[in-house]
């Protein structure tokens, strides 16, 4: 579906606005095609009908001619600048200069020119102005104080805290600031948490993933100068055209999980032959998220076509709840050591199944001893069962049960 | 005897017969529908565990694999079907059965089922003789089947919510999708995998129980899940359905 929303509009339709190479992006040294090839592909990307590839494409224009460019403030607490490194892996380097140009990035401690008190004064003066955008990388920490993540004096919470103030929404890039991520794995040292549990009340977006993929924060940054607000979310605040699929349900190696075709072990026969993953600790049926349509690197592979099993990155509660990465079902934890849920069950089976067998021969043992002795009592043939034990056995239970 | 449940067949007179001192005679205790529930809930749990094991650690057989994982899931997914509809059914005749399949029979909450109970527990610990004197289930395992129920239940919900994840808009994923704000994608199928186990538990236990009260006590459990019919003292039996002809009068006042 998307290959065919990309190819349609960019080879039928001829350039809709003025001359090739004139207006604001051409200042930009932005060819007209690759400009509407890529809106095509975000359209898409988006979700959104192809129809409305020019709407987008007049909103990103507008937004370069006007020069009116939202505010983009980018934190970083607990992270691994992971986020910020595929951020700045555009799919095309000139359009992600339009990105670029379409906000004005006015702190990101990575790629910002100013340091020290000049970038504190830099992110002061867009916080104060209001309007702005707030990216956060990273989760924050609560324990010690805040003290495990401090920056310019002042910790990751009260940065955080201060900086919604007056923002018109908070982009939470990556797993960490979404849901907490490694950080707030157990048994999470530093009190980590994910920025909805710090801060309410702002329209917010999570684009969880380790990292992140730079097509879905651009398409939400797309997204919300087209139609001045963030893109519809799931359940766990992801944008449904990013998440809204199952990884396994657009897997290209479903058809061998269907078949029944899986490896066994990495690089032998089922593994070079490209079959399911399954059987090595696949998360893909767990994980929603667009990583099979959409790919990394400019669409270049992915984890699953590289060979190696989804890690479920994307999810609430990963690492935790995603591992052990390369088995199926995770172990029981918490029982002095992490057993299987075969050797539990195995263990509870066969338990009972002893416990019934011992029983079992007592029991025969013992009504055999017991017919015996009564034998020489009643007159033959003697019943199985004397009545008059079997009452007066009766008779005593009520006592028995007060 | 007026008020009697409509399925239960009066102890025929004519085929009581004596035994020792004491007067047995055959009654007909468990419904055709108990009886068909049952089979099919064997045979239920049975398809489901194969095709769940495949389903968790899949064989590969070579070759292009026959579309087995793609049949597997549809058998262990109408098997659940299957399982959810024998549940309903049995909830059914727990409120619409005849005496023996009604809810006190699952749960003591008469005195009486009380007491046997506590008999119950020290019969299987060697203190009693003979086992409490119940025509249906005895109060143990009464509480052994709510027990079984809660589990099959906990995996009708953890099923329909494992189907779900394959569509976010249909109706499993608005029915079960809470599931996944307590637990993630893979705990859920690792609750799904343990219950399973502590199923085949259970029916160990079973299994042994049904043995142990027809082979030694001699109360014909095992044939009366066939047939339908057990061998009961007549004062027994009377005294079972008078109780509930009462409980159903006193109900329709």
């Amino acid at each position: 579906m998307t290959g065919a929303a990309v190819a349609g509009p960019t080879q039928a339709e001829p350039p809709a606005a003025p001359g090739p190479e004139a207006g604001p992006l051409a200042a930009l040294g932005i060819r007209r095609r690759s400009f509407l090839t890529w809106t095509a592909r975000i359209t898409a990307l988006l979700a959104l009908p192809a129809t409305l590839r020019p709407q987008v494409a007049q909103a990103v224009e507008a937004a370069v001619a006007s020069g009116e460019r939202p505010t983009l403030v980018w934190l970083e607490f607990q992270d691994c600048t992971g986020d910020t490194e595929s951020f700045l892996r555009a799919r095309n380097p000139s359009v992600s200069q339009v990105i670029l140009d379409l906000v004005s990035v006015d702190y990101q401690e990575t790629i910002m020119a100013g340091a020290g008190e000049a970038a504190e004064a830099s992110k002061a003066a867009a916080i104060a102005r209001g309007g702005h955008i707030i990216v956060v990388e990273g989760s924050v920490p609560l324990g010690a104080g805040g003290g495990y993540c401090v920056i310019g004096g002042r910790s990751a919470e009260q940065i955080l805290t201060e900086a919604v103030k007056g923002a018109a929404a908070v982009i939470n890039v990556g797993t960490c600031s979404a849901y907490g991520g490694l950080p707030a794995a157990a048994p999470n040292p530093t009190q980590a948490v994910a920025v909805p549990d710090v801060v309410q009340g702002v329209p917010m977006v999570n684009l969880p993933g380790c990292p992140a993929n730079v097509d879905n924060i651009t398409a939400t940054l797309v997204h919300y100068l087209t139609f001045g607000q963030l893109p519809p979310t799931d359940e766990q605040g992801r944008p449904l055209f990013a998440y809204g699929e199952r990884i396994h349900d657009n897997c290209p190696k479903r058809g061998h999980f269907d078949a029944g075709q899986f490896a066994l072990a990495f690089g032998d026969e089922g593994h070079r032959k490209g079959w399911c993953l399954y059987k090595l600790g696949c998360k893909g049926p767990s994980t929603w998220h667009n990583c099979s349509t959409q790919k990394w690197n400019g669409g270049t592979s992915w984890p699953i076509q590289a060979g190696a099993p989804c890690v479920g990155c994307s999810e609430p509660g990963f690492w935790d709840t995603m591992t052990p990465m390369y088995a199926r079902l995770p172990d029981v934890t918490g029982v002095g050591q992490d057993l299987s849920a075969e050797k539990i069950g195995l263990g509870l089976v066969g338990a009972t199944a002893v416990g019934a067998t011992v029983h079992g021969v007592v029991k025969v043992a013992r009504t055999r001893r017991q017919l015996a002795a009564e034998a020489p009592a009643v007159p033959p043939p003697p019943p199985p069962l004397p009545p008059t034990e079997r009452d007066a056995t009766d008779d005593q239970t009520p006592a028995g049960a007060r | 005897m007026t008020d009697m449940h409509p399925s239960v067949r009066r102890p025929a007179a004519n085929r009581e017969v004596v035994v020792g001192t004491e007067c047995v005679t055959p009654v007909k205790v468990w419904q055709p529908w108990i009886r068909l529930l049952h089979w099919t809930l064997v045979g239920t749990v049975v398809v489901l565990s194969l095709t769940g094991f495949y389903i968790a650690d899949p064989v590969v057989l070579g070759g292009d694999g026959g579309g087995l994982m793609a049949t597997v899931r549809f058998v262990h997914v109408l098997a659940g079907w299957m399982l959810i509809t024998v549940l309903v059914g049995r909830l059914y005749l727990a409120f619409a059965g005849n005496p023996w399949a009604r809810w006190p029979q699952l749960l003591p909450v008469w005195r009486e089922r009380r007491a046997q109970l506590w008999h119950t527990v020290r019969y299987y610990a060697f203190l009693e003789k003979h086992p409490a004197e119940v025509v249906g289930h005895n109060p143990m395992a009464g509480l052994a089947y709510v027990g079984l129920f809660g589990m099959l239940a906990v995996q009708a919900v953890t099923g329909i919510a494992l189907v779900a994840v394959t569509d976010r808009d249909g109706w499993e994923w608005a029915a079960t999708g809470w599931v996944f704000q307590l637990l993630a994608v893979p705990e859920v199928r690792l609750l799904h995998h343990l219950v399973m186990w502590f199923t085949w538990t259970f029916v160990v236990f079973h299994v042994y129980a049904a043995t142990l009260v027809d082979r030694v006590e001699r109360g014909g459990e095992i044939s009366s899940m066939v047939g339908g019919w057990k061998m009961m003292p007549t004062g027994r039996i009377e005294e079972e359905l008078s109780r509930d002809a009462a409980r159903r009068r006193r109900r329709r006042r």
